[in-house]
């Protein structure tokens, strides 16, 4: 009888344990939506970005000024953009191309804008301009 | 130098003129038809939007594979091919 019981309390230990572990692998596989370059930038819905710092075509440092701090730029998960600085906003899409360009399409230009992504990640983005200016942006 | 003027001094490309976005298809395609790829749009949204399925984006690829050489790099004013299915 004691051997039966030693038997039966193996066997489910065993089980629980392999339950266990099959769980974990399943939590370990699920994807993180926003671990790609658009979750990257755009998030779950949206994503809002600010200038930190930024370099001229140079190389040189520029000091960000606060009005330029205040602007954002918002990348939704749609393809849509919006750019607001003090004056006005601008609008149009967004997409990537591979994983290192941006491109930026504003509405009513008959021409896409294209950025070098130099750095990439949840809260931070260095973008590149065909000049050799260079951003950072962190998001809000 | 503000964000307007940083995002206005990007490698420019011209964009062909966009076609309006088919309205969504009650039912799933049943002839082949064109498709004017826009800003945002990746191969395997146009699948969810076609066919209701997003990893059917192959069978846009294979159908359009002389005019997309990468799956992850499709360009707005595209015109490509969603087959019936």
């Amino acid at each position: 009888m004691k051997k039966i019981i030693i038997h039966i309390s193996t066997l489910l230990l065993f089980t629980i344990i392999t339950a266990s572990c099959a769980e974990k692998k399943e939590v370990a596989n699920k994807e993180d939506p926003t671990d790609n370059i658009a979750g990257m930038l755009a998030g779950t819905s949206s994503k809002t970005w600010h200038m930190a710092k930024h370099k001229d075509a140079s190389g040189d440092k520029e000091k960000v000024t606060s009005e330029e701090k205040d602007e954002t730029l918002n990348l939704y998960k749609d393809g849509k953009f919006s750019i607001t600085d003090a004056q006005e906003t601008a609008t149009g899409t967004w997409s990537t191309e591979g994983s290192h360009t941006l491109v930026m399409h504003f509405e009513g230009k008959d021409v896409t804008e294209s950025f070098s992504i130099m750095d990439l990640s949840k809260e931070k983005v260095v973008l590149q301009a065909a000049d050799g200016s260079e951003i950072v942006l962190k998001e809000n | 130098m503000g964000l307007m003027d940083f995002f206005n001094k990007g490698v420019e490309k011209k964009v062909e003129p966009q076609a309006q976005k088919p309205v969504v298809p009650a039912t799933p395609v049943s002839e082949a038809q064109e498709y004017t790829i826009v800003g945002g749009d990746s191969l395997s949204k146009i699948a969810k939007h076609f066919y209701g399925d997003a990893m059917k984006w192959k069978i846009i690829y294979e159908a359009n594979k002389a005019i997309i050489k990468d799956p992850d790099m499709i360009h707005p004013g595209q015109k490509i091919t969603i087959p019936k299915i």
